[in-house]
C-alpha cells in the first residue's frame, strides 16, 4: 500500500466575509474628540496670534474630514467624487480662499492609499486580481526604487518634490484598480458629468470677460490661468491651473463619453469637452481626440476603413506640420512646427548631456520633474502684453524637458526609461487583450486613456504632475480595475 | 532542456544574476572614475540684466530678459567664438575646441543666469577656465554692441549722437552681463559617486532583467499555479523528499477509482525521465505488487493519443507530470492535446 499521510484535520467553519463589525465607535469617537479639543486649547495658548483661528479650523475641519474618511471607509466608490472634485478645484481654491488648500490634495491621497490597505485586508482577492498586470506594476516598482535612491542626484528638495509627484501618480493607478473599480466607474463618469459641463461654461464666461478682466480684475496670472495661442488668441482655464490640464480633463472625459457612458451621459460630456476644447485651443488635444475616435471605430468593426482614414490623416498631419511654421511666443520668429514641435526639440536634448548622462540620468529634479519647484515670496504686479510672451512657470522654459520620456531618462537614466517603456507596454498588451471582447468598454476605455496618455506624453510633462497626472492615472487605473472585474464576473 | 534549466533556475540564482549586475555596475563606474584621472569642476555664473541689445540701440526701448534670452545667452558662452577668445586668454597653445569638451553651459531655471561649468585636471585651472569663459562672453557681447553701432553707416548725426550715448549707456551703466562669484573647485574624480550610481544602475537593470524573462516566458513555479491554470488538482512533488501530497493524490485516485490503470503522462517529451521517475517512485512507495502494476508510464501527450489507446474502462485516471520551470505554453498545450482523448485528472509538479 501506498504510505498515507494522516488526514486533514477536519476543516473548521470559515467566517462569514463581510461580518458586520459590532465594534462601537462611541469611545474613539469622544476620544478623538477630546484631543481635537485640547489641541485647540494648546493653539490659542502657544499662538496668540493665529492661535484662534487655527484652533477653530481644526475643531470644525476635524469632524467634517472624519465623517468624510468614513463614508469613504463605508462607501470606498465615492472617492471618485472626492477625486475629480478637488483635483479640478484646488487652483481656483488657492486662489480664492488660501494657497495651503493644495495641501489638501496631499491628504486626500494619503487618505486614500489608507483605505486602500483597509480594503485589501478586508478583500484580499482585490490584490490577487492584480496579477495579469504583475509585469507592468513590478516594471514601475522598480522606477520609484530608482527615484528612491536617485543614482546621479542627491536627496534635495527638487528630488522630494519630484518622487513625491511620482509616488502620487502610481499610489492612484493603484487606488483606481483596487478600491471598488467598477462601481467607481459609474460614479466616476456621474463625477464628470457635473464637472466638465461646469469647466465648460466657466471657461467660456472667462472668454468672454477677456484676458485683460481676468488678469486685473478676476486675480488670474498672464502665463498661467490665462495664456495666448502663437496667432494672438486667449485660451482661459476654467478652474484649473493652466488650460492644459483643462483640455487633458475634456480628453479624459471623452474618452469616458466614447466608451463606457450611457446615452445621455455621453451626450454631456461629448458637448462639454468640445465647448473646453474650444476655450483652450490646445493642438495636442486635437490630435488625442483623433486618437479616440480611430479606437472608437475600431471597437465598431470599422477598423479597416479607420486605419485608412487614420493613415491619411498622420499623412497630411506631417505634411501640414512641416509646412507650418509657428512662433514660440507673439513676437518671436517663425519656426517650423514639425522640427521645433514648438520649441519642446531644443531643450529634450538637455535630457541626455553625455553617455554617463545616458546611464545614469542627470539626477531627480536637476532638469525633469521637480525642476520648477520654485517658492515665489513677493508676487509682481498683475501684467498682461498680449505682444509679449509671459515668464514662463513650466512649459516653455528652456532648462524644463517638456515631455515625460525625457524626463523620466534626464532623471533617472536608461534603465529607469526601459522600466517606464515596459510598463506601458506590459499596460497596453493587458488592454490589447481585453479589448478582444468588444462589450468590455472599461477594457476599450482604458486602451483610449492609454493611448492619449502616451501621445500627452511626448509633449508634456504631464505624467508626474498636479492636476493632468493625478486624475489621467486615477481614471486608467479605475479602467483598469473595472475591466478586470467585468472579466472576473462574467 | 538547456532552456528550462534556466527557467527554473531557483531563486538564489536570480539574485545571483542581480548581484553579478549590481557589482558590474560598480566596477564600471570604478572604471569611469579612475580612468579619467583627477578631476575639478569650478563654475561661473554670469547674470544676464540686459539682453535686446540691437533694438535698444535702434530704438532705444528696452524689454526684460526672457527665459529664451537666458537660453540665447547660454548658446552664445558655448559658441566656438567665445571659446576661442577664452582659449588665447587661457593660453598654453590650448584651442576652443578643447574647451569644448571641457565647458558646459547651463542656463538657470529660476533666475536670468547661466553657469559655466569648466572640468579641469586640477583646481586653479577649473576654476580660471570657467572664469576665462565668462570673462570672454562679457567681451563678446561687448563686441557685439559696438559693431552694432559702427555698422550703422550712413544715419544722420543725430542718431548717430543717440546711438554713441545708448552704446555708452549699456557699456558704462546697464552692463548687459556681469560675472558673479565663481565657487569654489569641486573635485568631481575619482569619488565614489559614479560607482555608487552605476551600482544602482546595475541593481536596477539586473532586477528588470530577470523580471522581464520571468513575466515574458512564464513559467509553472509551483504546483497551485498549475492548477490555477489548468483547474485540475496539482500536487508539489520532490523525488529527494516524501511528498506527502503527491502520496496522498495517488493513494486517492487508487482507492476511489480501483478498476483500470492509472496513466502517467509527462507534460513534453523532455518530461518523460520525470514522468518516469515518479512512475517508479509511486510503484516503490506500494506494497501491494498488484496495485503498483496499475501506476503505467505513458510517452508525452502527442505519443499517448497517437499511439494504440486503452478503452475508457481500461483508464482509471491519467496524472500529468509536470517538471517545475516547464512552460505555461507547453502544459496548455499537453492539455488541450490530452483533451482530445481523456483529460487529465491532476497535475504533479515536479522538482
Amino acid at each position: 500500500m501506498i504510505d498515507l499521510a494522516a488526514p486533514s484535520a477536519a476543516t473548521q467553519a470559515a467566517p462569514l466575509p463581510f461580518e458586520p463589525d459590532r465594534r462601537s465607535a462611541v469611545g474613539p469617537a469622544v476620544v478623538g474628540g477630546l484631543l481635537v479639543c485640547a489641541l485647540a486649547a494648546a493653539l490659542i495658548v502657544l499662538l496668540p496670534g493665529s492661535g484662534a483661528l487655527l484652533a477653530v479650523g481644526l475643531v470644525v475641519g476635524t469632524p467634517v474630514l472624519a465623517g468624510a474618511a468614513f463614508l469613504l471607509h463605508r462607501r470606498p466608490w465615492l472617492a471618485a467624487w472626492g477625486a475629480v472634485l478637488l483635483f479640478s478645484t484646488t487652483a481656483e481654491l488657492r486662489l480664492r480662499v488660501d494657497p495651503m488648500v493644495g495641501v489638501l490634495k496631499d491628504l486626500y491621497v494619503g487618505l486614500l492609499v489608507v483605505l486602500v490597505v483597509l480594503w485589501v485586508r478586508r478583500q484580499p482577492s482585490a490584490l490577487r486580481r492584480l496579477r495579469p498586470l504583475a509585469f507592468p506594476l513590478t516594471a514601475l516598482a522598480l522606477l520609484v526604487g530608482l527615484y528612491l535612491l536617485d543614482p546621479a542626484g542627491s536627496h534635495g528638495t527638487s528630488w522630494q518634490f519630484g518622487t513625491r509627484l511620482l509616488v502620487q501618480v502610481l499610489a492612484l493607478l493603484m487606488v483606481g484598480m483596487l478600491l471598488a473599480p467598477a462601481r467607481t466607474l459609474e460614479h466616476l463618469v456621474a463625477a464628470l458629468c457635473v464637472v466638465l459641463p461646469f469647466e465648460a461654461v466657466f471657461a467660456w464666461i472667462q472668454q468672454l470677460a477677456g484676458p485683460a478682466a481676468l488678469i486685473y480684475r478676476w486675480g488670474y496670472q498672464y502665463g498661467a490661468q490665462v495664456r495666448s495661442t502663437s496667432t494672438g488668441g486667449v485660451r482661459t482655464s476654467g478652474s484649473f491651473e493652466d488650460p492644459f490640464q483643462l483640455a487633458a480633463l475634456a480628453v479624459l472625459g471623452l474618452a469616458l463619453a466614447l466608451f463606457v457612458a450611457r446615452r445621455r451621459q455621453a451626450v454631456v460630456l461629448i458637448v462639454s469637452g468640445l465647448a473646453v476644447l474650444g476655450a483652450t485651443s490646445v493642438r495636442t488635444a486635437l490630435v488625442q481626440v483623433g486618437l479616440l475616435l480611430v479606437i472608437w471605430a475600431v471597437r465598431r468593426g470599422w477598423a479597416r476603413e479607420a486605419a485608412a482614414l487614420a493613415a491619411v490623416a498622420a499623412v497630411a498631419g506631417v505634411l501640414i506640420l512641416a509646412t507650418t511654421t509657428s512662433s514660440l511666443y507673439p513676437g518671436a520668429p517663425e519656426e517650423p512646427l514639425l522640427f521645433s514641435l514648438n520649441g519642446r526639440s531644443t531643450s529634450w536634448s538637455l535630457a541626455v548631456d553625455g553617455w554617463k548622462s545616458l546611464v545614469t540620468g542627470n539626477g531627480v529634479g536637476a532638469r525633469g520633474t521637480g525642476s520648477t519647484r520654485t517658492s515665489t515670496a513677493v508676487s509682481g504686479p498683475p501684467r498682461y502684453d498680449p505682444t509679449a510672451a509671459p515668464p514662463p512657470a513650466f512649459a516653455g522654459n528652456p532648462a524644463f524637458l517638456d515631455s515625460s520620456y525625457a524626463q523620466v531618462q534626464s532623471d533617472v537614466g536608461i534603465v529607469g526609461s526601459v522600466a517606464l517603456l515596459a510598463a506601458l507596454a506590459g499596460t497596453a498588451v493587458f488592454v490589447v487583450r481585453r479589448c478582444r471582447d468588444r462589450t468590455d468598454g472599461a477594457a476599450w476605455a482604458a486602451g483610449g486613456v492609454l493611448a492619449i496618455s502616451l501621445v500627452d506624453w511626448i509633449g508634456r510633462s504631464s505624467l508626474a504632475s498636479y492636476t493632468t497626472g493625478f486624475l489621467t492615472l486615477y481614471i486608467l487605473g479605475v479602467l483598469l480595475g473595472a475591466t478586470r472585474t467585468q472579466e472576473r464576473t462574467a | 532542456m538547456i532552456r528550462r534549466r534556466i527557467l527554473s533556475a531557483p531563486r538564489w540564482a536570480a539574485f545571483l544574476l542581480v548581484a553579478l549586475f549590481t557589482v558590474a555596475g560598480a566596477g564600471a563606474g570604478w572604471a569611469v572614475e579612475h580612468a579619467r584621472g583627477p578631476q575639478w569642476q569650478a563654475s561661473t555664473d554670469v547674470l544676464v540684466r540686459f539682453w535686446s541689445v540691437e533694438s535698444f540701440l535702434l530704438s532705444g526701448q528696452s524689454t526684460p530678459v526672457s527665459s529664451a534670452d537666458v537660453a540665447d545667452a547660454a548658446t552664445l558662452a558655448s559658441s566656438r567664438d567665445v571659446l576661442d577668445r577664452a582659449a588665447i586668454r587661457l593660453g598654453h597653445g590650448r584651442t576652443g575646441s578643447d574647451l569644448a569638451t571641457e565647458v558646459v553651459v547651463t542656463p538657470s531655471a529660476t533666475s536670468n543666469a547661466v553657469s559655466i561649468a569648466a572640468t579641469e585636471t586640477d583646481a586653479a585651472t577649473a576654476r580660471k577656465t570657467s572664469e576665462a569663459v565668462a570673462a570672454a562672453m562679457i567681451a563678446a557681447l561687448q563686441d557685439r554692441i559696438t559693431a552694432s553701432s559702427h555698422g550703422l553707416t550712413g544715419v544722420n548725426s543725430d542718431f548717430q549722437t543717440q546711438l554713441q550715448q545708448r552704446v555708452e549707456v549699456l557699456d558704462k551703466s546697464v552692463h548687459p552681463l556681469i560675472a558673479l562669484a565663481t565657487s569654489d573647485p569641486q573635485q568631481t574624480a575619482p569619488t565614489t559617486k559614479s560607482l555608487i550610481a552605476f551600482a544602482i544602475v546595475g541593481l536596477a537593470a539586473g532586477t528588470l532583467l530577470v523580471v522581464a524573462v520571468r513575466f515574458t516566458r512564464p513559467t509553472v513555479e509551483e504546483a497551485r499555479v498549475a492548477q490555477r491554470l489548468v483547474e485540475r488538482p496539482a500536487v508539489p512533488f520532490a523525488l529527494s523528499g516524501d511528498s506527502p501530497e503527491a502520496a496522498r493524490l495517488v493513494r486517492r485516485l487508487l482507492d476511489d477509482r480501483p478498476s483500470g490503470s492509472v496513466l502517467v503522462v509527462p507534460v513534453d517529451a523532455e518530461a518523460e525521465k520525470t514522468a518516469d521517475a515518479f512512475a517508479d517512485w509511486a510503484r516503490t512507495r506500494s506494497s501491494d505488487a498488484a496495485e503498483a502494476t496499475r501506476l503505467v508510464s505513458s510517452p508525452e501527450p502527442a505519443g499517448a493519443v497517437l499511439s494504440p489507446r486503452p478503452g475508457p474502462a481500461e483508464v482509471a485516471a491519467v496524472l500529468l507530470v509536470v517538471p517545475r520551470g516547464t512552460t505555461r505554453r507547453a502544459l496548455g498545450d499537453a492539455m488541450t492535446l490530452l483533451g482530445s482523448w481523456r483529460s487529465a485528472d491532476a497535475v504533479v509538479v515536479a522538482s
